[in-house]
């Protein structure tokens, strides 16, 4: 959501796009994650025990790389959301895009620890746990919007995307000690 | 640079506002979170992985929530 086009149409205007987008991402990512969730409780307890085991280990062994100026990109769909969704209108290019973000899955991702958010919720084996766990990642990625609108334009000017960019490292740290984190606790808490 | 005039320390605040918010919401979360199959404190952990990833994303070249929808990164 660009600053420019999201408040081409006036403040109603884009205070409008700008909530429904957040609302579709947190709807979808809750939606994945109900969906998951359910998925994982036709699993066998034992089943998502040991996946969440044997997980642990590529989890350690990618955010350490990662951390070690080694790493590798993770698989995904390496595109933004279609050029046509735009043409719809600011709505419903809002609610679009909102959708396809709050799951993920079919945009850039970036980050390996992106992965414990479907596994986990796949492994969790509920749909209330599924639900809080993606619809956090959903909320989270649904209200940044606020913060790029609201907050970073205030402080950075326009030029807040090269700003983020530019921290494009810290993140991928913090994210892989995150990833080692993760791991570390998956297998200690249930075991290798 | 504008970034050097518009003050360096604010937008770093705000950053780790938003980190130590993400980190507060994940472990309340993993303790509302009651009957999870794993320990809490495991799927506390997850909620804040989901936090840190939907805000790492943000560094992504063009990342969509700020697109037009250009398939092609800047």
């Amino acid at each position: 959501m660009t600053r420019n086009g999201a408040r081409s149409g006036g403040h109603r205007s884009w205070i409008g796009t700008a909530l429904a987008f957040s609302l579709s991402t947190a709807l979808a990512g809750a939606v994945t994650g109900a969906l998951l969730g359910a998925a994982g409780g036709l699993l066998p307890p034992a089943v998502r025990l040991a996946a969440a085991s044997l997980l642990a280990v590529p989890a350690l062994a990618l955010g350490g790389l990662t951390l070690a100026g080694r790493g590798v990109p993770p698989p995904q769909c390496d595109r933004e959301t279609p050029q046509r969704w735009v043409q719809a209108g600011a709505t419903a290019w809002a609610v679009s895009n909102g959708a396809a973000l709050g799951c993920g899955a079919t945009n850039r991702l970036g980050f390996w620890l992106w992965y414990a958010i479907p596994a986990g919720a796949l492994l969790a084996g509920r749909p209330a746990l599924g639900v809080l766990l993606y619809g956090t990642y959903g909320a989270v990625r649904g209200t940044m919007v606020w913060v790029l609108l609201l907050g970073l334009t205030r402080w950075v000017g326009d030029d807040y995307a090269a700003w983020l960019f530019r921290r494009r490292a810290a993140a991928q740290a913090l994210a892989a000690g995150q990833l080692v984190l993760l791991g570390a606790a998956v297998a200690v808490a249930l075991g290798l | 640079m504008r970034i050097e005039s518009a003050g360096r320390g604010r937008p770093r605040l705000a950053m780790a506002g938003i980190f130590a918010g993400a980190a507060t919401l994940g472990v309340a979360s993993g303790i509302v979170a009651h009957g999870a199959d794993g320990p809490r404190w495991v799927f506390a952990l997850l909620i804040l992985s989901a936090g840190i990833v939907g805000i790492a994303q943000q560094t992504l070249p063009e990342a969509p929530t700020r697109s037009t929808g250009s398939r092609v990164p800047p």
